[in-house]
C-alpha cells in the first residue's frame, strides 16, 4: 500500500501503516519538530503556571464529580439553553446526530454550510452524511480546509494538516483554483482567507463543535486561534453546535481552571487567540449573531464508557498534548492509528468506539512510559487504561496463536518441575552460555524468534547460573 | 420519547460508573469567586497593570501603547488612521469612544464611520457589504486582562461581534480602570453579572489571528484581524507617578 492510502483510509493495519510512516523521511522531520516544539512547550507551561499541579487537580475533580451526575447536569444545561432561546437535541449515536443536523438544515432549505474544526463531527462522519444528501459543507479551519481539498484524514488533533509541507499546500491550492501559488506561507494563508471569506458571507448554517458547555448558564465554550469559529457563530442565520455529552461542566466559575490549562497544554499559549462564550442566539436588537441556536448532545458509546473502568477517558478535553510527547506518535504519526483520534488518547478511544478486536494493536503499541499522563492537563492515567484494554483483549475470545500457546504451556510445564528447571538452566549456561562466550548479546535469534531481534539484541545466557554463583558465595563464607 | 430514554441511559451509566471514580468528592471545593488572589494558578500579581497589559499584548503579536490622558489617546488614534488610511471604519458606540469623540475625528479626516445607528436602517445584505469593506474596526472593551494581554468584548446592539473580527485592522481603546489583573478576576466579575443575564456572545481576544497549520510556523491574519492595536489610557490618580 502506498503512503497515500493510509492517509485517506480510516481502517487499515496499524503495523503496516507504522512501517510506512517510519520510512517516510518528510513525515519524520515534521514529527520531530512537533515533539521538540509543542512537546517542550507543554513541559515549560506546567512550570510557568503557579501551582499548576493544584489547578490540574481541581479540573480533574470537576470532571470526575460531573460525570457522577451527568444526567442531572445535562438537564440543567438544557433548561439554561431553552431559557436563552436555544434548542437541545439528544442523539443516541452518530447516525442520529447526522439526521438531526440534516433536518435542521433542510427545514431552512439551506445549501450553503460552513464548518469549523470539530473532532466530534469527524467522529460521526458528518461531512459524508451531508454529502450523501447533496450538501457540501465547507471546512473553514485552515488545516481542515487543506485536508478537505486534498481528500486526506486529519493526522493530529490540533493541527490536522501538519503532515503536508507548504509546497504540498501550494500544489493543493493551485490545483483547486487553477492559479499557480508559491509556497510562501503568507500568500497561501491569504488565498485561503479570501476564498473562505466569500463562503462565510453567503453561509446560511454554521456548524461547530464545543470545547465545554456550562450547565448553569447554558453557555457553549469555543476555543480557537484563527477566527473562523467566531465568524461561523456570527454570520450565518443558524448555529448548530455538536458536542460529546461528557463536555458539560456545572458552573461558570468552574471554567477558568480549564481555560488556564487547556491552551498551555496544547500549544504553550496562556490563552488561545479567541475564546468565545456563546449564550444562545442573538438578542433582539443585535446586528450580528445567529437567529437560531441548536446544541446536539451526542452519546455514541460514551454512556457505555461512563459505566465502566475506562470512565476516566471521558475527562479528555481534546487538547492534543499527549500526542506531542508520545514516543510512539513521534515515530508513526497520526494516520497510522486509523480511526478519528490518534496518539495516546486515540489508542484508548478508538478501540472503545470502533471495537477492540478490530484495533488490537493500538493498546499494545505503547511502552507505558507515562509521558502522556504527565502532559495531560487533567492527568488522565492513560497507561493504566491501555493495560486494562490489554487485559480485555486477552480475556475476550479471539484467534489464538498456536505456537504462542504451546510455548507458554511448555514453560508452565517446566516451571512446575524444579528438576526440569534446573536441567534447563544447566543446559543454557553450561552449553549455550559457554559456547557463546564471545559476546554478552545475541544479535539474531533463530527461526520464528528472529522477529524479536529485528531491531534489538537478545541477552546471551551467562556462563554460570545464579544458583551456581549463590552456591559459590555460600561455600566461600 | 428519545430524550427520556437518552437521559435514563446516562443516569444508569453514571450510577454504575461511580464505583470507578478517581478523586474524592470535595463538597467545599470552590469555583473561581471571592478572593481570587489566593487561588492556585493566580498569576495577577503586578505593580503596573497598564504596563503589564501592554507587554503581554506585544508578546502575542499585538501593538500596544500606554498614554497619559484622553488627548494623548486621540493623538495615538489619529497616528493609526494616518498609517492605515482607511476609507471607512466600523466602530462600536461606547461611552469611552464618545468621550474621545472618535466619530468626529473620523469625519474630520474624511473617513466614513459605520456603526449601529447608521447600519441598522440598512437591509442586512448591504450592512454586510459595508462591514466587509471596512478597513478598520474600533472598539473599547468590557474588560481587559493584564495577565494574558486579553480584551473581553461582550456583544450587544452598538457592540457588534464583527467589529473586532472582520476588518483587517482592529484598534481597541481602554481605560486603566477597565483592566483586571488575572483571568480569575474576570470570572469573579461574571459571577455578579450572571444574575442580570450574560450577553449572547462574550469573546476573549488575545492578539491577532494566527495559525501554525502550515509547516508548524506562525502565520498571522488567517480569518480575524492581522493587526491588533491597543491604546491604554492611564487613570488620573496614577498619571505622572510612574
Amino acid at each position: 500500500m502506498s503512503p497515500i492510502d493510509y492517509v485517506r483510509s480510516e481502517h487499515h493495519d496499524f503495523l503496516d501503516a507504522a512501517q510506512v510512516a517510519m520510512a517516510d523521511q518528510q513525515l519524520q522531520l515534521v514529527l520531530g519538530e512537533i515533539s521538540n516544539t509543542l512537546g517542550k512547550k507543554n513541559q515549560l507551561a506546567w512550570l510557568e503556571l503557579r501551582q499548576s499541579d493544584e489547578v490540574r487537580n481541581r479540573a480533574r475533580q470537576i470532571k470526575d464529580a460531573t460525570l457522577a451526575h451527568l444526567d442531572l447536569h445535562l438537564q440543567t444545561l438544557e433548561q439554561s439553553i431553552n431559557r436563552s432561546g436555544g434548542t437541545v437535541h439528544y442523539a443516541d449515536n452518530g447516525k442520529q446526530a447526522c439526521q438531526m443536523i440534516l433536518e435542521i438544515i433542510q427545514k431552512h432549505g439551506a445549501t450553503k454550510i460552513v464548518k469549523s474544526k470539530s473532532m466530534t463531527t469527524e467522529e460521526i462522519h458528518l461531512n459524508d452524511a451531508l454529502q450523501q444528501a447533496g450538501i457540501s459543507p465547507i471546512e473553514t479551519d485552515l488545516g481542515e480546509y487543506i485536508i478537505q481539498l486534498a481528500g486526506h484524514r486529519p493526522s493530529h488533533i490540533v493541527g490536522p494538516s501538519i503532515h503536508l509541507t507548504a509546497k504540498d499546500v501550494a500544489d493543493i491550492f493551485s490545483r483547486d483554483s487553477g492559479q499557480t501559488l508559491s509556497d510562501d506561507r503568507n500568500e497561501l494563508t491569504n488565498y485561503a482567507r479570501n476564498v473562505l471569506r466569500r463562503r462565510f458571507a453567503e453561509a446560511e448554517v454554521g456548524i461547530t463543535g464545543a470545547n465545554f458547555a456550562i450547565a448553569e448558564t447554558g453557555s457553549i465554550i469555543l476555543i480557537s486561534n484563527e477566527g473562523n469559529i467566531r465568524l461561523t457563530t456570527s454570520l450565518p442565520k443558524v448555529h448548530i453546535a455538536v458536542m460529546g455529552m461528557e463536555k458539560v461542566i456545572p458552573r461558570l466559575s468552574d471554567l477558568p481552571y480549564f481555560l488556564k490549562i487547556l491552551p498551555r497544554a496544547a500549544t504553550g499559549q496562556k490563552l488561545s487567540v479567541y475564546t468565545s462564550i456563546v449564550n444562545g442566539p442573538r438578542k433582539e436588537d443585535e446586528l450580528d449573531g445567529p437567529d437560531e441556536f441548536h446544541l446536539i448532545v451526542l452519546d455514541n458509546g460514551r454512556s457505555e464508557i461512563l459505566a465502566g473502568p475506562l470512565r476516566e477517558s471521558l475527562f479528555c478535553i481534546r487538547c492534543g498534548a499527549c500526542l506531542n510527547v508520545c514516543p510512539i506518535y513521534r515515530n508513526v504519526g497520526g494516520h497510522a492509528y486509523g480511526g478519528v483520534y490518534s496518539g495516546p488518547i486515540g489508542a484508548v478511544l478508538t478501540p472503545l468506539y470502533d471495537g477492540l478486536q478490530k484495533n488490537e494493536h493500538l493498546p499494545q503499541a505503547s511502552s507505558l512510559c507515562g509521558a502522556c499522563q504527565a502532559a495531560c492537563p487533567v492527568k488522565i492515567a492513560i497507561p493504566e487504561m491501555l493495560l486494562k484494554l490489554r487485559e480485555k483483549l486477552h480475556d475476550e475470545p479471539h484467534q489464538s496463536n498456536v505456537m504462542e500457546k504451546t510455548a507458554y504451556r511448555l514453560w508452565a510445564f517446566m516451571l512446575r518441575r524444579p528438576w526440569l528447571y534446573r536441567l534447563s538452566t544447566w543446559f543454557a549456561t553450561r552449553i549455550v552460555g559457554r559456547w557463546k562466550k564471545k559476546s554478552p548479546w545475541i544479535n539474531r535469534l533463530p527461526g520464528k524468534l528472529s522477529g524479536w531481534t529485528e531491531s534489538r539484541d537478545f541477552p546471551a545466557p551467562a556462563e554460570n547460573s545464579f544458583r551456581d554463583w549463590w552456591q559459590q558465595q555460600e561455600t566461600e563464607r | 420519547m428519545s430524550r427520556e430514554s437518552f437521559l435514563k441511559r446516562v443516569r444508569e451509566a453514571a450510577l454504575r460508573g461511580r464505583s470507578y471514580r478517581v478523586t474524592q468528592d470535595e463538597s467545599d471545593r470552590n469555583g473561581v469567586d471571592g478572593d481570587v488572589t489566593m487561588l492556585p494558578g493566580y498569576m495577577g500579581h503586578c505593580d503596573d497593570l497598564c504596563q503589564r497589559m501592554a507587554d503581554e499584548v506585544n508578546l502575542v503579536g499585538g501593538q500596544a501603547v500606554v498614554v497619559d490622558d484622553h488627548a494623548a489617546a486621540v493623538i495615538a488614534f489619529v497616528k493609526l488612521l494616518k498609517q492605515y488610511q482607511p476609507k471607512s471604519v466600523f466602530c462600536w458606540q461606547h461611552s469611552l469612544l464618545d468621550q474621545l469623540q472618535i466619530t468626529d475625528t473620523l469625519l474630520r479626516m474624511d473617513i466614513e464611520p459605520l456603526n449601529y445607528e447608521t447600519l441598522k436602517i440598512l437591509p442586512q445584505l448591504k450592512q454586510r457589504e459595508m462591514i466587509f469593506s471596512a478597513e478598520m474596526g474600533v472598539t473599547s472593551a468590557d474588560f481587559a486582562i493584564a495577565e494574558t494581554g486579553t480584551l473581553a468584548v461582550f456583544s450587544g446592539p452598538s457592540q457588534e461581534r464583527l467589529t473586532s473580527l472582520v476588518p483587517p485592522v482592529h484598534v481597541a481603546i481602554v481605560q486603566e480602570n477597565q483592566i483586571l489583573a488575572d483571568l480569575y478576576d474576570l470570572f469573579a466579575r461574571l459571577e455578579n453579572l450572571k444574575s442580570v443575564g450574560l450577553s449572547s456572545n462574550l469573546s476573549l481576544i488575545t492578539g491577532p489571528s494566527k495559525t501554525g497549520d502550515i509547516d508548524l510556523k506562525l502565520t498571522t491574519k488567517v480569518h480575524g484581524p492581522g493587526n491588533l492595536h491597543l491604546i491604554i489610557i492611564r487613570d488620573e490618580a496614577r498619571r505622572g507617578t510612574l
